[in-house]
């Protein structure tokens, strides 16, 4: 579009456009294709620039722009001229030579490949091995910070009222100080009840456990709710909280920065942590079940109720995407391990009739 | 590649380079321009849209990592497509650069991430979402990196073989940005002219084309004038809805019978309000869009060189119609084919095999939720910018064009820092 006279191109002379890439100056030049092109204005050579050093630049659709590496970084020589651009096209072999060709897709490729690949990998394996490595050096008190700040949150997703009937939890602290105590748990262990229509228990690091009250009606007798409350000690004596916290938010840490906004992957990566905390549980929920068989058995009760509640809580394993992504599922394993560790009963409940309707009542 | 809202199109500056002169009608004349030259955008959409569908299959495979690929791509077909004068701009960006600038800054962020987790922590214990600041810092960071990634932009972008450059600090302008959104903000967007009026003079006025020095002159007060019957509009909508909902709920506490049906109608009148709201909204935006460009062109110098823009509301506003139309296609589409999916991933494992159900139809829900984002990612970048911007230089007047003919070059490449941090803070844009 510029004012190219070259009514008659030939192969080997033409017009052109070109900007030396010093001064923003629009110079209109002859071109010769001789040995090397050569760049002319008026009958003054401007440049020569050798056919190997020759690459494309981009241009408006249509027009031919080129540059040379041996040039300065920015001079331009444009030509509009479709006959003449295929033949100085023509005599310079590397005209494409740099640029992302077919083999640099490629490599794009294979490497994004290899990095998601080992990454999967040490998200995987690297992750909680790395956690389980960590979670001993963390002291206690910062374990506790970690639970307040959640605790926090808790209390706004799962009700704000915390039960305080005082013959309740008298019970509860029994009930809780005999656990701990046979448990050789030497951390201070605090139990709240939220009122809740959502049967459910929960451990937060720092020794935070959650009682949901629906979990209370739900429970037959104590030795239901021991057992739910020894596995979630279980869970505050082998530090799960904690070490799922750095699990998920190292993983979280490596994939999110990593792949950065990719495509929104957030959500895609969201839910495979998802995924992979899950299964990480499930190891997690078969040793605080063995932590509380071992505490009931050496208070002289049975586990075997813990696992006939959680069944009458979860149903059997359910079919479905749900029961994959709970991160309380109660597999044939866990179930058929509790049955194994079944044991006779040996004492008294461990809360006798009446401290256990008062622990029933204590949201009342 | 985020898919940005189109905001940030806008609020972050002018995505292209500077749009430098000519002078004349605002569709141009094919052929040469006679004397002062001319804007003119001469993208092939169907090129524009092969290229995104191959880098966005790419970005499928790559796990996302082909996204440098891709935005240089991008911007190299829509930087060539855009000639002032009859010469092109040129794109001399690779992704190669804007990989390492992405290494680079994830040296930054990790640390960062770090530091940043730990003092949520600290704020949740204290109280819950107490942790909100934090976001204010990331909002700064944000800033900062922004202006560093336009300075990368600039450097990479070149008319007849002279770099546009910039000086300045993003430390500075994070703090200028910083304090003008927090006053736009306060004031309900009254005061977003003196915002963005502020912005575009300390990034203008540190905008060079070789040795000649950008500025920013538009008024803000012009500003002002041409978007408040928007905002009047969108206020008095916001207001109604707000005021509906309180006089249903003071009269609830008055009539204490029947106090659920008048929850449910201050529920409706809320959610009534709110799609109201998101209606006007979408209608007022696109057209505010072309006010605040038509004022910014209007607003830009480089020395001597001014340009006028008769960028036109109503095209402005059937890009997002478009846009918006093609993207609840998508969204309706992409659920039927996850339900199919996964209708067909119970079929092929009828019961027995649960696990397999399971697996395939997280897959497939995965997998169909990314190829819709990649399909936004489509119809953003060809209407929002593909075709906006051909309306924009298509519509652009630039004159004193030859004040550019004495330019030197000046001005050094710089890296790609700011690219790589507002890509690790999600924040990508063109």
């Amino acid at each position: 579009m510029s004012g190219v006279e070259a009514n008659t191109p030939s192969p080997s002379a033409g017009a052109g456009v070109y900007f030396d890439g010093a001064s923003a100056r629009r110079r209109q030049v002859s071109i010769k294709l001789g040995n090397h092109l050569e760049i002319l204005e008026g009958d003054r050579l401007v440049d020569i620039w050798p056919y190997a050093d020759i690459r494309r630049a981009d241009a408006a659709p249509g027009a031919l722009r080129l540059r040379s590496v041996a040039a300065r970084e920015l001079a331009r020589l444009e030509i509009t001229d479709e006959g003449f651009a295929k033949a100085i096209v023509a005599r310079c072999r590397l005209i494409d030579g740099d640029g992302v060709s077919r083999g640099g897709v490629t490599t794009i490729i294979a490497w994004s490949l290899a990095a998601a690949v080992s990454l999967a990998l040490i998200a995987i394996y690297g992750v909680p091995l790395a956690a389980d490595r960590i979670t001993p050096f963390i002291p206690y008190s910062l374990e506790q910070r970690f639970g307040e700040a959640t605790a926090n949150q808790v209390r706004i997703a799962f009700g704000k009222r915390i039960c305080s009937n005082s013959q309740g939890l008298a019970a509860l602290d029994k009930l809780t100080s005999k656990l701990t105590s046979a448990g050789g748990l030497a951390e201070p262990i605090q139990v709240t009840v939220l009122d809740s229509r959502i049967p459910n228990a929960f451990a937060l690091p720092g020794g935070r456990v959650y009682l949901l009250s629906a979990i209370l009606d739900k429970a037959d007798n104590s030795d239901e709710l021991a057992g739910i409350l020894a596995h979630e000690l279980g869970h505050v004596a082998h530090r799960d909280g904690l070490r799922e916290m750095i699990s998920s938010g190292g993983t979280a840490f490596l994939i999110g920065l990593l792949f950065g906004d990719v495509a929104g992957s957030g959500a895609v990566v969201f839910g495979g942590r998802a995924l992979l905390t899950s299964a990480y549980s499930r190891s997690a929920e078969a040793g605080a079940d063995a932590f509380a068989a071992k505490v009931l058995k050496r208070l002289g009760r049975s586990p075997a109720p813990l696992g006939e509640f959680l069944l009458r809580l979860t149903g059997k394993e359910n079919e479905g995407v749900v029961a994959l992504l709970a991160s309380h599922p109660l597999t044939q394993d866990r179930l058929a391990a509790l049955k194994a560790a079944d044991a006779p009963v040996s004492a008294p409940p461990l809360i006798d009739d009446k401290e256990w309707r008062a622990l029933k009542g204590v949201c009342g | 590649m985020s898919i940005a809202s189109a905001a940030d199109v806008r609020s972050s500056p002018p995505p292209l380079p500077p749009p430098l002169p000519p002078p004349l009608p605002p569709w141009p004349p094919v052929g040469p321009p006679a004397g002062g030259g001319q804007a003119r955008f001469s993208g092939d959409g169907g090129r524009f849209i092969g290229l995104l569908v191959r880098g966005s299959a790419l970005m499928l495979v790559t796990f996302g990592f082909y996204r440098f690929w891709l935005m240089t791509d991008v911007r190299r077909h829509l930087w060539s497509a855009i000639s002032i004068d009859g010469d092109a701009l040129e794109y001399v960006g690779r992704g190669r650069e804007l990989l390492i600038g992405f290494l680079f800054a994830m040296a930054i962020l990790a640390p960062l991430f770090f530091l940043y987790f730990l003092a949520g922590i600290e704020a949740e214990r204290y109280r819950a979402f107490a942790s909100f600041p934090l976001y204010l810092a990331l909002f700064f960071f944000g800033q900062f990196a922004t202006y560093r990634a336009r300075r990368y932009r600039l450097t990479r972008t070149i008319w007849r073989g002279v770099r546009f450059w910039m000086s300045g600090s993003g430390l500075a302008y994070a703090l200028r940005s910083f304090g003008w959104s927090l006053l736009a903000y306060l004031t309900l967007g009254l005061a977003n002219p003196w915002r963005v009026a502020a912005l575009e003079r300390y990034k203008m006025g540190h905008t060079y084309y070789g040795d000649l020095q950008g500025a920013f002159v538009g008024s803000a007060w012009r500003l002002f004038k041409a978007g408040i019957l928007f905002w009047v509009i969108l206020a008095v909508i916001g207001a109604a809805g707000v005021g509906g909902a309180v006089a249903i709920v003071a009269k609830a506490s008055q009539a204490a019978h029947g106090a659920q049906n008048v929850g449910v109608a201050a529920v409706l009148t809320i959610w009534g309000a709110l799609l109201a709201f998101g209606l006007t909204l979408a209608i007022v935006w696109p057209l505010y869009q072309a006010v605040e460009w038509r004022w910014w062109a209007a607003g830009v110098r480089f020395g001597a060189v001014e340009a006028s823009s008769q960028l036109p509301g109503s095209k402005m506003l059937a890009l997002y119609l478009k846009a918006f139309g093609w993207s609840v296609l998508i969204v309706f589409i992409a659920g039927m084919l996850i339900g199919l999916s996964a209708a067909a991933a119970v079929a092929v494992f009828p019961h027995g095999a649960a696990a397999q159900v399971k697996i395939a139809s997280i897959l497939a829900i995965a997998l169909g939720y990314l190829v819709m984002l990649l399909a936004f990612g489509i119809v953003w970048r060809y209407y929002l910018q593909h075709q906006f911007l051909r309306l924009f230089f298509d519509g652009l007047t630039i004159r004193n064009l030859a004040a550019t003919d004495g330019v030197s070059a000046r001005g050094e490449a710089a890296n790609a820092f700011g690219e790589g941090l507002l890509d690790g803070l999600d924040m990508g844009g063109f």
